[in-house]
């Protein structure tokens, strides 16, 4: 439920942004069908939310992963902070991600959807105990809200050894697997200069193993 | 050689696989003989390990041996297009989107370019006939097709495309591929051996190829990738000797 305040107040700034952008163009807003379609995203988030088994850890970010981050935020000299904690989110998928498939990239678009959402709330709690925080988006494997790299992170990069998942090597590709799941997973990367046994990257923890435990 | 719009035709041009190119768009395809890895990468192998200072290092560093080889042989090409000022993409067989989505089909390419005939189970049917039998295939495993060629058979691998946006063929005929086997139970038997037994290469037999994988090849391509190196240490270790 915290989670959900967390999301209610990313789509509030959005709101604002929004209603700001399009007064400086004289174009009104029609409030009445902007809360409407507000209800109805947290409905499908809740709903969809509900069926998906999820798994945060936090970890100091490996060297491996260290390397990625120098050409993924050149700007953040990350090799510079004096803590790098990365958060892995995986939601375990319904369709095994070794084959293609129509359904399986439709569930792939939903998984990153949702990983965006909880990306963009865990962000903005740690932005606002003062840190610096980003994430990769799954869809096109660079920064959210970094500038524009050349550079791009999948999860089948080999860093992803270095934090508890497997690679495995088929031949004509590679695919993550999950302790538990296998390729029946999805994950996510979120990178912070949060110490990783500092409160805020506790709290964050704490409110999401809450949230699974519901 | 052949035209993008051919491939979409082949594909489909409302399909997620249609590619975004004019449909006269000049394209070429790259495919890998057998000598590829007995010659090339053998070579590659061993000078490799001159480098890294031994076998040992080599197969710990490089964990896609064929992929790093092509990468730098494809490199020169790569240098010598651009030093051209030739505009160009690459696409290779292992290429996939962010959602896993492979962007090129590799033997639909092969088909369209002449260069090597494809074989697909829909083509194959018989009536009332459920064919392939139901079940054989393992969890999450499709029953695909097969791609032969008239001198290498099966002894063949498709690598990569080369796409030139700025260069339009639009007379361009492309090649007519040649089929291999025209009984329908030896297109059967060929794709049957192809899906359920391909470790054993007995599908690249097929039609009667003149020029061959080596034993080595062949070995090193039917087992998992974690023990394909240990294939080629013969390679180092048995030093001048000519190990097939």
């Amino acid at each position: 439920q915290v989670e959900n305040a967390k999301i209610e107040r990313c789509m509030e700034d959005n709101e604002h942004n929004l209603i700001n952008l399009l007064s400086n163009t004289n174009i009104e807003v029609d409030r009445t069908h902007l809360a409407q379609l507000k209800e109805e995203a947290m409905e499908e988030i809740q709903a969809n939310a509900a069926d998906v088994e999820i798994e945060l850890s936090a970890i100091e970010a490996p060297k491996l992963l260290k390397k990625e981050m120098k050409f993924l935020f050149p700007k953040m000299e990350t090799h510079k902070m004096n803590n790098v904690t990365v958060f892995n989110l995986t939601q375990k998928s319904e369709f095994d991600m070794k084959a293609w498939s129509e359904a399986m990239e439709e569930e792939r678009e939903k998984l990153t959807a949702s990983f965006i959402m909880s990306a963009n709330a865990i962000c903005s709690t740690l932005h606002r105990f003062g840190y610096w925080a980003d994430f990769i988006d799954p869809s096109s494997g660079r920064p959210y809200m970094g500038d524009y790299t050349n550079h791009t992170l999948f999860e089948t990069n080999d860093a992803y050894k270095q934090m508890g998942f497997k690679i495995e090597d088929l031949g004509c590709c590679k695919v993550l697997q999950h302790a538990c799941w296998g390729s029946n997973a999805f994950v996510g990367t979120i990178f912070t200069d949060a110490p990783v046994d500092g409160s805020a990257v506790r709290d964050i923890l704490k409110k999401v193993t809450q949230e699974i435990d519901e | 050689m052949f035209r993008i719009g051919a491939y979409n035709r082949a594909v489909g041009e409302n399909s997620v696989f249609a590619l975004p190119y004019h449909e006269s768009t000049m394209a070429l395809l790259i495919l890998s003989t057998p000598d590829m890895f007995d010659v090339a990468f053998r070579k590659w192998v061993v000078s490799k390990t001159m480098e890294f200072g031994s076998f040992d290092d080599v197969a710990e560093s490089i964990s896609s041996p064929i992929q790093n080889f092509l990468e730098d042989r494809l490199e020169v090409l790569c240098e010598k297009l651009q030093e051209d000022e030739e505009i160009f993409e690459i696409l290779h067989d292992y290429s996939m989107t962010p959602q896993r989505r492979p962007k090129i089909l590799m033997q639909t390419c092969g088909h369209v370019a002449g260069a090597a005939f494809y074989y697909q189970p829909r083509n194959f049917q018989e009536d009332g006939i459920q064919w392939p039998a139901a079940g054989r295939m393992g969890p999450n495993l499709k029953f695909i097709g097969l791609s032969l060629h008239p001198v290498y058979g099966g002894h063949f691998a498709f690598r990569s495309v080369l796409i030139f946006p700025n260069v339009l063929i639009q007379d361009f005929c492309e090649k007519v591929p040649r089929p291999i086997l025209t009984a329908v139970e030896d297109v059967r038997e060929a794709l049957e051996k192809f899906n359920y037994n391909w470790k054993d290469s007995g599908f690249r037999d097929f039609g009667n190829p003149s020029r061959r994988y080596s034993t080595t090849q062949m070995e090193f391509f039917g087992r998992p990738v974690s023990e394909r190196w240990e294939v080629l240490r013969p390679w180092i270790d048995g030093g001048a000797k000519n190990i097939d």
